[in-house]
């Protein structure tokens, strides 16, 4: 203590006041900069889906351009009907493309989809306006190589009053820095993408359908292939969502597809002047936008044929049926039934079958077939042809002059190739991933001077063989306008054939396809070609010469990758995880995916390592470059033809290269060889015009095992399959393109079918009813059980389902898990062990004993009788 | 309290502000005692040591109680708006349908045996938020739905809410109210280690209580009271989260995960504040010295405190 005077009592009061508010305004921001809590950031998830709708028509529209482009007439090959799928849009009266390296420089075209009504700026072309079309998604800034430059394939523009070049806005940019803006994207239900345009929420480079290079040839004409997209696939546009109208019809929104072609003049009539770039900027700029022409497109009503809850009729089976299937069930929907139709395989749809599902199966073969799997039911199954189709290989291949290449074929670089010419030993190489550079990295080009090649152990077979099928002397021989090529040959490209996953009886006629060609025999049984290349031993029928020590057997029903290969590949960071057959060649879910992607030239390959992705992970680079799209497919006739692929031409049994029409799937299906039951028949496929690949799709059914209304409702789809399901066009219910319609003889075995299958008595008459009933309850329980164990299921749940039969649903679904944790019952779970839990009493003696200590550390006496420091300025 | 806080007499955890300095030759009185560089070294050392040891124990005892009555009022403000306006949230999920964030106000408890009124119960069960109030497992349905449903808070620090929760008699009966009404339950038992658990009727909800047992502030284990709805059960969504499927730090008696760059940089910062202090004590004055940095520290320390408290286990 110390003695104070009144006066310094105040000065000490006044300090302590200024003093405590300075440092408690200090302790305060300190305290409010420190925010409590952090909050859980979750992430959004997007869905997606994929499509099943319908085909494409002759509603072709053909319109001019104006202005500078007055010349130019575009050709869209199918405007009405539309659903998810490809249309071709051609041009001629152009003027050729002009590049700069790999960058494309003037004169080119520019597609995109686009929602709304009329906007008026075009008198003579209604349209819409620029900023509900789906463009500017372009992968320019994730690619090193890619024709653009960031502002003719995105929707950045820079700000113009009075624009006197092409790619400046009237509106857009205005007070931003250097006018710098971006187009907004506005989708259907009203919202705005104003920023990031080039990824938003909507739509990016993987699910844009946008075309932003599309070159005219050397002839001033153009083709390319452009995906509608409905609204599964573009929400944001809502193409065919259904439209009721008064008179009780509905119809799909239409939408539009927009043409911004491109040419050499910029705004103000002068030549362009930069010739290492894309001049032209952002087609939705409003100076661009000047030139757009806009076709309408009408969709078929996307999902609201059927109304919700309308009793269903499950159908299943083969994937050859899916098209036909999804338009017929719009247009039977009208009658009240909903017949569902879900893709499984063949295998799987006849041992549902002959497990007693109670519906109707799609399949190519008969039951009795697939040993073991099932036993044959006692009771008839009846077969109805409703279907022919085919397997094909499609393939979306742009022509890449090599530097041999003449002057003709310079001028058709970037041009899709229309005809390719396959025998079955190709396809068995393709298959067996027999090329030199399908397993990717088993043979590496040494460096050093001398450039050679060097086989990982076991690889050693690979050495001679061509790197990929354009190197092939074989294709060469039989494709010569591929020998000037440069195509890079790599897992991506034409190395393998995209397959899709699971067994079908499609892969099985494929295989049949190939051992039916001695030659195709001989190379899977270890001979050499001509050329000397040998096929993989891993898919080699001589067990002998096959790793595996088991011959590769030619009645598989699906497509294996059956080679162990793993590596991490060449040129990739060392510490990136190895990539085994199926990343290099990565199945798809569908044969209707695969046409899809190779429609869009989306390479499946994940080859580029993202070491910067948490956890790092292979990626794939997204499309292919434009003019080196390179995709080869083994898909069904009708995804094809939806999706526009090109087919390739298979030599058939006379010798002859046919490709898959709907005149060569008739021809093949017009001889006929019998199998085991009667009834149904496979095609021959002999005669000089007949695809070797077509296949027959029969419905099947066993109406004993099917109650009244369901045999009934099935002969109700059969009778509509025999008659108006076989007419060919693009409107729900017509027979879809790639299809070929049956014969008459076919239709009248179907429509027999359909009665058959009505009238059924059943064995035993008298108790017909109560049997039938039975039988299907219990199949009911096997066929939802899955595949595995059905059995058990079906045969369990049999006579405890023997009132309904209608709703097959939920028999066994899984227990949902109780929302219980482990503390909730049975025994209370032992403590944790606590590390901490004497910290506080511990922490809190520690430092007594400090305090204490502390005095004696500074040397104690004991005159002071407080704590030293602590309490010396107390007061 | 109890034994085991021998708190000084002066606020104990601001005391590292001022002292390490020694006297020597502020007040020239006693010249003669210089101490030598060692001398000052371990005694500042050894002050430091006490007065941060004393000063967490001190956060933890005596200032965490007022720290959970303010976020028991802003949490208490926020649910009553949200109850009004019918935005409470009645599932995992917001009305946006993103997971809750942890910390959001999620139901009033009543339980006037343990003297709770309208105590605000959070979202999430690590440290942090049961520093605020109880807290509602994440992975559980919320109160009043069908299904069990967690609810943990401590025994200990942070106003205790669940201190006491073994006393609860069976039969005594509990509000708790969500944005999907009141729900009024009735206790059954309490429970430990070892013990089996009542079982729950096919459609019922039932509500577990945890907190730690043992003396205050050394937690030894769990103890679980378990309660059944009697009033109606309201709809119950669909859940976000599997069963147990919390990250490790919401487990009854699990610690918090340090944050590194919290703890460091107030740690620097406290640091600097006492070097500060040293400085002012020396060059200024002490009564400045006292006045200023008395509130600094204590603000500083105050974040260096909680940033080692929860640390420690979330029920203590």
């Amino acid at each position: 203590m110390t003695r104070l005077s009144s006066s310094s009592v105040r000065r000490v009061a006044l300090r302590l006041v200024a003093g405590a508010t300075a440092g408690a305004l200090a302790g305060l921001g300190l305290a409010a900069a420190v925010a409590p809590g952090a909050a859980a950031a979750p992430a959004d998830s997007a869905s997606s889906g994929t499509a099943l709708a319908k085909a494409p028509t002759s509603s072709a529209v053909t319109v001019g351009g104006r202005g500078a482009f007055a010349s130019m007439h575009f050709t869209v090959s199918q405007t009405r009907g539309l659903t998810d799928q490809a249309v071709s849009v051609s041009w001629t009266g152009g003027t050729p493309t002009t590049f700069a390296g790999s960058s494309f420089n003037t004169d080119y075209v520019q597609i995109m989809q686009c929602w709304g009504t009329d906007d008026g700026s075009v008198a003579g072309n209604p349209g819409p306006p620029p900023t509900q079309c789906e463009y500017g998604a372009s992968p320019t800034t994730d690619r090193g190589i890619w024709p653009g430059n960031g502002y003719d394939d995105s929707r950045h523009v820079t700000y113009s009053a009075a624009p006197t070049h092409y790619g400046q806005d009237k509106q857009y940019g205005a007070g931003m820095p250097f006018g710098q803006g971006e187009v907004p994207f506005k989708a259907v239900d009203g919202e705005s993408v104003t920023t990031g345009t080039q990824n938003n929420k909507f739509f990016n480079y993987s699910s844009t359908n946008e075309i932003d290079f599309g070159r005219t040839g050397a002839d001033g004409t153009g083709q390319e292939f452009f995906e509608t997209q409905t609204l599964k696939e573009a929400p944001q546009l809502g193409c065919g969502a259904p439209v009721s109208h008064a008179d009780g019809t509905v119809t799909g929104r239409s939408c539009w597809l927009v043409i911004v072609p491109q040419g050499h003049l910029d705004l103000n009539g002068q030549p362009y002047q930069d010739t290492t770039q894309v001049n032209a900027g952002s087609a939705v700029s409003s100076t661009d936008w000047t030139n757009r022409i806009a076709v309408p497109l009408d969709f078929n009503p996307v999902g609201a044929s059927c109304k919700i809850g309308a009793k269903e009729q499950p159908t299943a089976g083969s994937e050859l049926a899916s098209e036909a299937m999804t338009s017929w069930q719009a247009k039977l929907c009208a009658s009240g039934t909903v017949y569902s139709y879900t893709r499984v395989g063949d295998v799987d749809a006849r041992t549902q079958l002959a497990k007693g599902a109670a519906n109707l199966v799609f399949t190519t073969d008969p039951l009795g077939g697939d040993q073991g799997l099932y036993s044959m039911p006692t009771d008839k199954v009846t077969y109805a042809p409703v279907a022919v189709s085919g397997l094909v290989i499609g393939f979306n291949i742009e022509r890449q002059p090599g530097s041999t290449a003449t002057p003709e074929e310079r001028r058709l670089k970037g041009t899709r190739v229309g005809t390719v010419k396959l025998t079955a030993r190709l396809i068995a190489k393709l298959l067996t991933e027999s090329y030199r550079n399908s397993p990717w990295g088993a043979v590496r080009l040494s460096s050093g001077g001398n450039p050679v090649l060097t086989a990982a152990a076991g690889y050693a077979w690979a050495l001679n063989n061509p790197a990929g099928l354009t190197s092939d002397p074989e294709f060469l021989a039989l494709n010569p306008e591929f020998a000037h090529m440069a195509i890079a040959e790599n897992p991506s490209t034409d190395t393998d054939l995209i397959t899709a996953l699971g067994h079908a009886d499609t892969a099985q006629r494929l295989w049949a396809y190939i051992a039916g060609d001695a030659d195709a025999r001989a190379f899977l049984a270890g001979k050499a070609d001509p050329s000397g290349m040998v096929v993989n031993p891993y898919y080699s029928t001589d067990a002998t010469k096959n790793p595996t020590h088991t011959g590769f057997p030619l009645t598989s029903d699906d497509f294996p990758k059956s080679d162990p290969w793993s590596t991490v590949p060449p040129g990739s960071d060392p510490k990136a995880d190895v990539q085994r057959m199926t990343d290099f060649h990565p199945y798809v879910d569908a044969m209707h995916d695969g046409a899809q992607h190779a429609r869009r030239g989306d390479q499946l390959w994940k080859s580029q390592w993202d070491s910067l992705a948490n956890p790092p992970v292979w990626r794939t680079p997204g499309p292919q470059m434009i003019g080196e799209r390179f995709q080869l497919v083994v898909t069904d006739a009708a995804s094809a033809a939806r999706y526009g692929l090109q087919v390739a031409a298979l030599k058939n049994s006379s010798g002859a290269f046919v490709a898959p029409t709907p005149d060569s799937l008739s021809a093949a299906a017009s001889s006929t060889t019998p199998t085991s039951v009667a009834g149904v028949v496979t095609p021959a496929g002999s005669g000089a015009g007949a695809y070797p690949l077509t296949m027959f799709v029969y419905a099947a059914a066993r109406p004993a095992a099917l109650g009244t209304a369901d045999r009934a409702s099935y002969a109700a789809l059969l009778r509509y399959a025999a008659a108006a399901g076989q007419v060919p066009g693009v409107e729900i219910g017509d027979l879809p393109p790639g299809y070929a319609p049956l014969s008459a003889a076919l239709r009248a075995q179907t429509l027999a079918a359909a009665q058959a299958i009505v009238t059924y008595t059943g064995p035993s008459a008298t108790s017909g009813g109560s049997n039938g009933g039975g039988t299907t309850g219990g199949s009911t329980g096997g066929s939802t059980g899955g595949a595995a164990g059905g059995g058990t299921g079906g045969s369990a749940s049999g006579g405890a389902g023997g009132a309904g039969g209608i709703n097959p649903a939920a028999a066994k679904t899984p227990a949902v898990t109780p929302n219980l944790i482990a503390t909730a019952t049975g025994l209370t779970p032992a403590d944790p062990a606590v590390s901490l839990s004497w910290a506080v009493p511990i922490g809190a003696a520690l430092g007594l004993l400090a305090a204490l200590a502390a005095p004696f550390a500074g040397g104690w006496r004991i005159r002071l009788r407080r704590p030293a420091p602590t309490t010396g300025a107390g007061r | 309290m109890t034994a085991t806080l021998p708190a000084p007499r002066p606020a104990p955890w601001t005391v590292p502000a001022a002292p390490p300095p020694a006297p020597p030759n502020a007040r020239p009185k006693k010249p003669a005692r210089a101490l030598t560089t060692a001398q000052y070294l371990s005694r500042g050392g050894l002050l430091a040591l006490a007065a941060l040891l004393l000063g967490v124990c001190a956060q933890l005892v005596l200032v965490s109680p007022f720290q959970e009555r303010s976020a028991q009022i802003q949490g208490f403000d926020a649910l009553r708006a949200s109850l009004a306006l019918g935005t409470a949230p009645v599932g995992q999920s917001d009305m946006n349908g993103k997971p809750l964030a942890p910390g959001t106000p999620l139901l009033l408890l009543d339980m006037p045996q343990l003297g709770l009124h309208h105590t605000v119960v959070f979202e999430g069960t690590d440290s942090d938020v049961l520093a605020m109030g109880p807290g509602h497992r994440r992975d559980t349905v919320l109160p009043g739905q069908t299904g069990v449903s967690v609810l943990m808070g401590r025994a200990g620090a942070y106003g205790r809410p669940f201190w006491g929760l073994a006393t609860l008699k069976p039969g005594a009966q509990f509000t708790v109210t969500t944005g999907q009404g009141r729900f009024v339950y009735e206790v059954l038992g309490h429970r430990t280690a070892g013990q089996p658990a009542p079982s729950i009727p096919a459609k019922g909800s039932r509500l577990v209580l945890m907190t730690a047992t043992g003396m205050p502030y050394l937690p030894s284990g769990v103890i679980r009271i378990d309660a059944d709805l009697v009033s109606k059960a309201a709809d119950t969504p669909a859940p976000l989260y599997a069963a147990a499927s919390v990250p490790p730090d919401e487990d009854p008696l699990a610690g918090g995960a340090p944050i590194w760059w919290q703890l460091v940089l107030w740690a620097q910062a406290l640091a600097l504040a006492s070097i500060a202090a040293i400085w002012c004590w020396h060059r200024w004055g002490r009564h400045q010295t006292w006045i200023v940095f008395i509130p600094l520290i204590g603000a500083v320390g105050l974040q260096v405190a909680e940033q080692v408290t929860r640390l420690l286990p979330n029920l203590l």
